[in-house]
């Protein structure tokens, strides 16, 4: 839900005085929580895979994980940060950054060129995993994307949307505490509450709570009581 | 300004002889100590196209020590997968450095390529436009 990232990181802009890249990602993670699966999964992921490609040679991997950060940072391209953001590629802070599916963040515009040069069987730099096009997923921060007139490179793919397991604007879960409330009984449509706890948290904005992201198996759980709940319903009412 | 990166992050007896331009560097690369290369020192140059990084540089050994090594020719021509078609963006000079270190390392007896005296009357002079084969992955 990148739009919705946005706007929420807007409302707190008047808050923080500063921009670097660090900030801006902790405070998307913190208000969005989709994105919060995005964000931080890139971190352990970049340190872990970071050397280049299983080739017959051995190239150690820590000391080549450190090697695009200190290039960064030695540079005083991006002193502040210790190279967590730079692109892979160029080691430059990544412009219009684009995340591929194994978490290896590039420049949308290095990727791109990268892609192309292989379009056969493309892969991602990092790690050669299989690495399409329209695979790539677009992170939209806080800062508006700059777009070089000049460049030939096509616009980023758009993020993907899945559709919310309930729709958000539907009444009766609170907001923000991370505690769903249902004041009064059991009334008939909420009789699989317990389940509905689950959904509540989704909107929670609270990171690290297990209930977070709901498994298919709690949605089926869930879908069964509800269906079981229908029924004695029906019950109730034809009796 | 990037030759200073790779000073401060360069591996074991690797040191920069030239890097004053962003063509062409220089470096020089000791023998690891305990390896059948200790205490030998070889000089490596780098030529960068204009596509660097999204192609690989031109790496070879130069000067009159080259390394005597089962995939290193004595034209200074290197068949290291890495430095053609395994190529990847992602690699900088100081891991390419690291492979070349590896390789002379893990070496264990010096001898040249079966086919070193044909490849070094017929190749030509940029390693890259060679169709290398890469089938040792010991070395």
């Amino acid at each position: 839900m990148p739009n919705q990232g946005q706007e929420e990181t807007v409302a707190l802009e008047s808050i923080r005085a500063t921009s670097t890249v660090s900030t801006v990602s902790t405070v998307t993670a913190a208000t969005t929580p989709t994105s919060t699966t995005a964000l931080p999964s890139t971190i352990p992921a970049e340190s872990e895979t970071a050397s280049p490609a299983p080739t017959p040679t051995t190239i150690t991997k820590p000391i080549d994980a450190g090697l695009a950060a200190p290039a960064v940072a030695g540079l005083g391209l991006d002193s502040e940060s210790n190279g967590e953001f730079s692109c892979n590629i160029c080691f430059d802070t990544s412009m219009s950054p684009v995340l591929t599916l194994c978490g290896h963040l590039f420049c949308w515009a290095c990727l791109h060129q990268w892609l192309e040069a292989q379009h056969q069987n493309p892969t991602c730099p990092v790690c050669k995993a299989g690495c399409a096009q329209d695979k790539v997923i677009p992170i939209y921060g806080r800062g508006k994307e700059q777009l070089d007139p000049r460049s030939t490179t096509p616009k980023r793919p758009a993020g993907q949307r899945p559709e919310p397991l309930r729709n958000p604007n539907q009444t009766g879960f609170a907001l923000g505490t991370g505690q769903v409330t249902f004041t009064g009984t059991m009334l008939p449509p909420f009789m699989f509450t317990p389940f509905g706890i689950q959904y509540g948290a989704t909107y929670s904005g609270t990171i690290g709570g297990n209930g977070a992201v709901q498994t298919p198996m709690q949605a089926y759980v869930s879908r069964m009581f509800f269906m079981l709940g229908t029924l004695i319903l029906v019950g109730i009412l034809l009796y | 300004m990037f030759a200073r990166h790779l000073a401060m992050n360069a591996p074991a007896g690797v040191n920069i002889i030239d890097a004053n331009d962003f063509k062409v560097w220089k470096l020089g690369l000791a023998g690891a100590p305990g390896t059948l290369y200790d205490g030998e020192k070889f000089q490596l140059e780098f030529n960068f196209g204009p596509n660097y990084p999204l192609e690989s540089p031109q790496v070879l050994f130069v000067g009159d020590n080259i390394p005597v090594h089962p995939h290193i020719y004595s034209n200074g021509h290197i068949c290291l997968d890495v430095l053609y078609n395994h190529w990847s963006p992602v690699q900088t000079v100081a891991s390419i450095c690291l492979s070349l270190q590896s390789m002379l390392s893990s070496c264990t007896s010096k001898e040249p390529p079966p086919d070193n005296a044909t490849y070094v009357k017929t190749a030509r002079a940029n390693p890259k436009h060679t169709a290398w084969a890469f089938h040792d992955d010991t070395v």
